[in-house]
């Protein structure tokens, strides 16, 4: 595709753009853009050994957004037809309240996007929907031969097109077009009466051909099914102050919750973040690098540009422990003087954006992950969570572990059922005493909600160690 | 407001001369309208009018739905025939079905939900309405001056999985 479809489809002009942007700052105003989306999701779930549903889902509309100092006004339209567009300007433009003249916007030729880390041969949209059911129910079977103690299982699979439009009143026209996939897996597994669930999941901005590998539904159901049965015979989390190592891969959410959305600009300009005004001071043991990365091939929170149309960027926001940034959208970045990092983000055509993360991750360090459990005495090892969430002014946070275990005399011993992490992110953050040398993203599930928001991201860490932290256990 | 039914019914219509055995649909319009105030000033405004269309097809006893928010007439004929097909993928299911039209109600009491005040109130009035409202908590303590938070909702998640 080498022209957005709402120049081929929708017969959206150059000059309607410049129109609706003059529109929205006819009554003054800093800056206006548009964003125009088209966005297609499926979702089919199987239940109970059925295809139980499917569902497709079509977005589109357009939001206008208007600028006037640190006020925004924004209006969105579900009707591409000029006078809709034209109207929900002239609401956006109510923010600004000088009377003077707009004056003449030029938009640039439109362009594509920046970078190309996602270019599928055929849409999600596209594909056959038989070809999606054969997903689920490889992995029914595949979970369900694993032991016969697999009771239950759920599995999903939800795909999205999107074609994002941008335009903006300092002349730049960008377009891109973002395809997402993800399947997961939850078994119940049920034993004398007990019941435990597992769950894995997978995805990028791909087609179907990720579903390979570690992806496979095979691999992913029997992810589920063994985290269900292990957690059979997990006993119960000790409680109190201790020695936590994480795991690789997606205990990365602590890292985003923890660091990563105190670090967001809004919060920071506003100074409601636990980080306001740290920048340059050492918030991190220095073996702490943390880095928020749009830009890796096929990742879940990648995109060639963000939802304001500027490119996205490798943004170190901790170096060796010590603040670098934030996380900027336009309106932050212009009031805090800062950079452009191309983390402004929206959940669709009727959200206003603001700094998100995409993919967020500490670097690797130089410990071996096996030295690092063999260097604890009496501690935790938690490798999956099931989510979590932070207080954004205190820091502190709160997350579930689905998957961990015992570490007694420098080995992993008996699984334990319910440990929840209980701390705060500037805190826990300079209690790491070891960062191993094996980096992971997490597989490709993960969802962010802010602002009542809801967006694609992706986590990732290598296995660390944290002097101490709270685990609410479940021992009496 | 304007009168949803007679959308909704050609929907049911072309849905069943597709092939449906049995369909329901939901058209609704919302208006919306939210300000964020901080520090006595306007920090967001938003507003807007949407309009979406959600069907749902049985064929024998499959299933399957859709939702879109362009309601132009092209697009609806071709989702309901992708609907349709959809369905036929799906498994047969025993739970599933339209509930027995005999419980099916389109004549509802009215409860008395929405103040017709809340219609006329104009933008400034609701504007002012959330600067009263900081303006109180503001007012409330002297250590909501010191920290200056006074939005709310800052919090953010990240759930995993399902």
């Amino acid at each position: 595709m080498n022209n957005s479809i709402f120049f081929e489809k929708y017969n959206v002009t150059s000059r309607d753009l410049e129109t609706y942007l003059a529109e929205g700052l006819s009554r003054g105003g800093d800056y206006a853009d548009l964003y125009f989306e088209y966005r297609i999701n499926h979702s089919i779930i199987l239940e109970e050994q059925i295809i139980k549903s499917a569902t497709k889902s079509i977005n589109i509309g357009v939001g206008v957004r208007v600028i006037s100092g640190d006020k925004t006004g924004y209006a969105y339209s579900d009707n591409l037809n000029r006078e809709h567009i034209l109207k929900a300007a002239r609401t956006a433009a109510f923010i600004a309240n000088s009377s003077s003249e707009g004056g003449t916007i030029g938009v640039q030729t439109p362009s594509g996007h920046d970078h190309g880390f996602y270019s599928v041969p055929k849409v999600p949209a596209a594909l056959e929907i038989v070809d999606k059911i054969a997903l689920l129910l490889e992995a029914d079977q595949a979970a369900r031969a694993c032991d016969s103690r697999i009771q239950q299982v759920q599995a999903s699979y939800v795909d999205e097109t999107k074609h994002v439009l941008i335009a903006t009143s300092d002349g730049r026209c960008a377009w891109d077009l973002q395809p997402l996939v993800r399947l997961n897996v939850m078994c119940i597994a049920e034993e004398n009466g007990k019941r435990q669930s597992g769950y894995q999941g997978g995805g990028g901005r791909r087609a179907l051909d990720v579903f390979t590998g570690d992806l496979e539904p095979k691999a992913l159901a029997r992810e589920a099914a063994r985290q269900a049965l292990l957690q059979l015979r997990a006993i119960d989390a000790p409680a109190g102050p201790m020695e936590v190592v994480l795991g690789p891969g997606w205990p990365g959410i602590l890292l985003h919750e923890a660091i990563g959305h105190g670090l967001e600009a809004d919060f920071n300009r506003k100074k409601t973040s636990a980080f306001a005004g740290l920048i340059g001071h050492k918030v991190a043991s220095e073996l702490c690098t943390v880095v928020d990365d749009g830009t890796i091939p096929f990742r879940r929170g990648s995109l060639n540009m963000d939802d304001e149309g500027n490119p996205t960027h490798r943004t170190v926001l901790i170096e060796k422990g010590v603040l670098q940034g934030y996380l900027q959208d336009r309106l932050s970045a212009r009031l805090m003087k800062a950079p452009l990092t191309g983390n402004g983000r929206r959940q669709g055509y009727d959200h206003i954006p603001i700094p998100r993360m995409t993919n967020t991750f500490m670097m690797s360090g130089e410990s071996a992950p096996e030295d690092i459990i063999k260097s604890v005495q009496k501690g935790l090892y938690a490798v999956h969570f099931g989510g979590g969430q932070v207080d954004i002014t205190s820091g502190k946070f709160v997350f579930s572990a689905s998957e961990a275990y015992l570490i007694e005399h420098g080995r992993v011993t008996a699984p334990v059922k319910g440990a929840a992490l209980i701390g705060d992110g500037p805190t826990v953050l300079r209690q790491v005493t070891a960062v191993g040398n094996d980096l992971a993203l997490d597989q490709g599930v993960g969802i962010c909600g802010k602002d009542g928001q809801t967006i694609p991201v992706c986590v990732g860490l290598p296995t660390i160690k944290i002097r101490e932290i709270t685990v609410g256990g479940t021992e009496k | 407001m304007h009168d949803l039914r007679p959308a909704a019914e050609q929907v049911i219509h072309r849905a069943v001369k597709g092939g449906a055995t049995a369909a329901d649909v939901m058209i609704r319009e919302d208006e919306t309208f939210s300000v964020n105030v901080r520090m006595g000033e306007i920090e967001t405004l938003k507003e807007a009018i949407s309009r979406s269309l959600l069907l749902r097809v049985f064929v024998g006893k499959r299933t399957a739905t859709s939702h879109t928010s362009d309601l132009s007439e092209e697009l609806i004929d071709q989702l309901v025939d992708e609907t349709i097909q959809m369905a036929k993928l799906t498994s047969e299911d025993n739970s599933g079905g339209l509930p027995d039209q005999s419980v099916f109600q389109s004549d509802f009491p009215d409860l008395n939900l929405l103040d017709p005040e809340w219609e006329k109130l104009k933008p400034e009035q609701r504007i002012g309405l959330a600067i009263r409202a900081e303006t109180a908590a503001l007012s409330a303590d002297k250590a909501m001056y010191d920290r200056l938070p006074p939005r709310s909702g800052e919090h953010a998640g990240v759930f995993g999985c399902v």
